[in-house]
């Protein structure tokens, strides 16, 4: 039987070392669009952006190719360069699956909230603080 | 939902070449390619914004996705518009000699997906 690219890689998502290293680089990919993006919609090339922040033009490339790993300090100033400032969400490691994570009390313990949805379900996640990963369904 | 579909391409024997390379690479590598295929399953051909995804010359909706290894890994993809899916049909990394014969290869790939079609 033939594998898929959605099997695999929910496959691979089970080893933590795997996740970590691919939710690293799932982060600059983001930031890679988003500044290549932001650059576009305020009409600034690579090297103009690049001596106004006074770093290498080749950075900027870097940035955009998803090659560079940035402070998130490094990245507010680039993207104040451009007017703008950042704004973080989490999501699941899967794409069709969005995860909204708050933290809050239920009954007497501390938990974690998650709110699950694709596209044919909702579901609200809780787990005990530090034990992320030992999930408790609570409603469908 | 992803916004594209994204298929390993599968030759008549059976065969899913980027399957077998992508199986040969070590686990930080590996992650790093699927998280840029991953990519482009959410972005498409956004992607030819950045240095994330590069045109083949002279065969038009055959592209390069670089990633890992820093931007050694590479798989060639094909954009089928009418199915909007992206289909993976050979992965390597990128040596100098090498490239123009694993292009090669990934054309022959995509006449045989085209004929079989």
């Amino acid at each position: 039987m033939n594998r898929t690219f959605k099997g695999d890689l929910e496959r691979e998502l089970t080893d933590l070392e795997f996740a970590q290293e691919f939710g690293a680089v799932a982060a600059k990919n983001d930031f890679a669009l988003t500044l290549a993006r932001a650059r576009r919609i305020a009409s600034c090339t690579q090297t103009d952006l690049a001596r106004r922040l006074e770093i290498s033009q080749s950075y900027i490339a870097k940035l955009e190719a998803g090659d560079a790993n940035p402070t998130i300090g490094r990245i507010g100033k680039i993207l104040a360069t451009l007017g703008l400032r950042l704004s973080t969400r989490a999501v699941s490691l899967v794409s069709n699956l969005q995860a909204n994570i708050e933290s809050r009390k239920f009954g007497e313990a501390d938990v974690l909230s998650y709110r699950w949805a694709s596209e044919n379900s909702e579901v609200d996640v809780f787990s005990p603080k530090n034990t992320v990963r030992d999930f408790t369904l609570v409603k469908v | 939902m992803a916004a594209y579909e994204i298929d390993y391409y599968a030759r008549p024997n059976g065969d899913q070449p980027t399957v077998n390379w992508l199986d040969k690479l070590d686990k930080r590598s590996r992650a790093g390619i699927m998280a840029k295929i991953q990519c482009l399953e959410e972005h498409g051909l956004q992607l030819l914004g950045t240095k994330m995804l590069k045109p083949i010359k002279g065969q038009s909706n055959l592209y390069e996705l670089v990633g890992g290894l820093r931007g050694q890994c590479r798989v060639i993809v094909y954009y089928d518009k009418g199915d909007n899916k992206f289909v993976l049909f050979n992965g390597f990394l990128k040596r100098r000699r090498r490239e123009a014969g694993q292009i090669n290869e990934a054309r022959d790939l995509l006449n045989e997906y085209c004929s079989n079609k």
